[in-house]
């Protein structure tokens, strides 16, 4: 049976020592191939040369941050995988990183320290968990709304702003019931 | 994309599942990570020396008192702070959070106070220590910097 070692992942970050911790945790459950860049242009390079399953991107980088990179791929003319799943570490964990992190098309976000259990989660979240890719002029990559898929949203309405359609839908069951 | 449909859903994809023979939760089990903590633990000791350059580089620059300093001080404590909590060294993580904390809501151009910072750096020089998660001084140590962080914010009227 094929399993781990049939996965290709690639990690980029500037900092050799983070890229290790990365290497190591996948190497240690036996994913087949582990690359490795060291920013956006090298990634570029490499995902040329190769189909990568899965990319592993760090947010704080230099001269190509993860966002940048993140939409080079998801939205660039010359992008060899738009669809390719990324998963972002971070050290900030900041609400307006995190909106940028998902605004950019990160699948996944993982935040700084990272752990085996804490990455590892993150890679199952790609595999297991896929979710449907939205492509608009605005916005370039999967779906936001997690577990929806873009389909309408059948569970509990909890927001403030869902009080009026709880209004409605009350009116509604009302009017059926008379 | 058309300009009649500026919205396109494209379908999850299950390939990965697919080329694996199945998902990756049945795959990567407690052994396995057990086996990725056990790899991580072989990689600590060059861990650490580059938290010695860090500090070192953090240091340098703090003494440089020139502008920009700031910023090679930030970006060396957040490293710090990512690496620390990665290798489980917790102690260090807190003094490397602590100077981001001090330094952050600064500009590139601002001159942190000598005594604050070195203090800080001294801390986590300690907890580089094998033993200084469990060295109740150091963390005593720790909570000293700390509360002169908050306090030099507050008279730098950032707090």
């Amino acid at each position: 049976m094929p399993g781990l070692n049939s996965l290709h992942v690639l990690v980029v970050d500037d900092n050799p020592h983070m890229r290790s911790i990365v290497v190591a945790i996948l190497r240690g459950v036996d994913i087949g191939i582990v690359q490795e860049a060291s920013d956006g242009a090298d990634a570029m390079e490499v995902m040329r040369g190769g189909a990568p399953d899965i990319v592993i991107v760090d947010l704080n980088m230099f001269p190509i941050d993860g966002l940048e990179f993140t939409k080079m791929i998801r939205t660039g003319v010359d992008s060899p995988y738009p669809f390719i799943p990324i998963i972002m570490m971070t050290g900030h964990t900041e609400r307006t990183k995190v909106t940028a992190a998902r605004d950019s098309g990160v699948n996944e976000l993982v935040a700084k320290p990272i752990s085996a259990k804490t990455l590892l989660d993150r890679i199952v979240a790609v595999i297991d968990r896929p979710r449907s890719f939205v492509q608009t002029t605005a916005y370039t990559g999967p779906c936001r709304r997690r577990g929806g898929g873009g389909k309408e949203f059948a569970g509990k309405l909890r927001r403030k702003s869902d009080n009026k359609a709880k209004a409605e839908q009350s009116n509604e069951s009302k009017e059926e019931t008379a | 994309m058309s300009a009649e449909t500026p919205v396109e859903l494209i379908a999850p994809s299950f390939r990965l599942q697919r080329k694996m023979g199945g998902p990756a939760s049945r795959l990567l089990t407690p052994e396995a990570y057990r086996k990725a903590n056990a790899a991580l633990e072989e990689i600590i000791p060059p861990i650490d020396e580059e938290v010695r350059r860090l500090l070192q580089e953090l240091q340098e620059a703090l003494q440089a008192k020139v502008p920009g300093g700031r910023d090679i001080m930030w970006n060396n404590a957040h490293e710090i702070r990512g690496l620390a909590g990665t290798v489980s060294k917790i102690t260090l993580g807190q003094a490397a959070n602590l100077i981001c904390h001090y330094l952050n809501d600064t500009a590139s151009d601002f001159l942190p106070d000598q005594d604050v910072m070195q203090t800080i750096v001294v801390v986590a020089m300690q907890a580089l220590r094998e033993e200084a998660d469990t060295d109740p001084m150091i963390k005593v140590m720790v909570q000293d910097g700390a509360r002169a962080v908050l306090a030099q914010r507050h008279r730098e009227g950032r707090d």
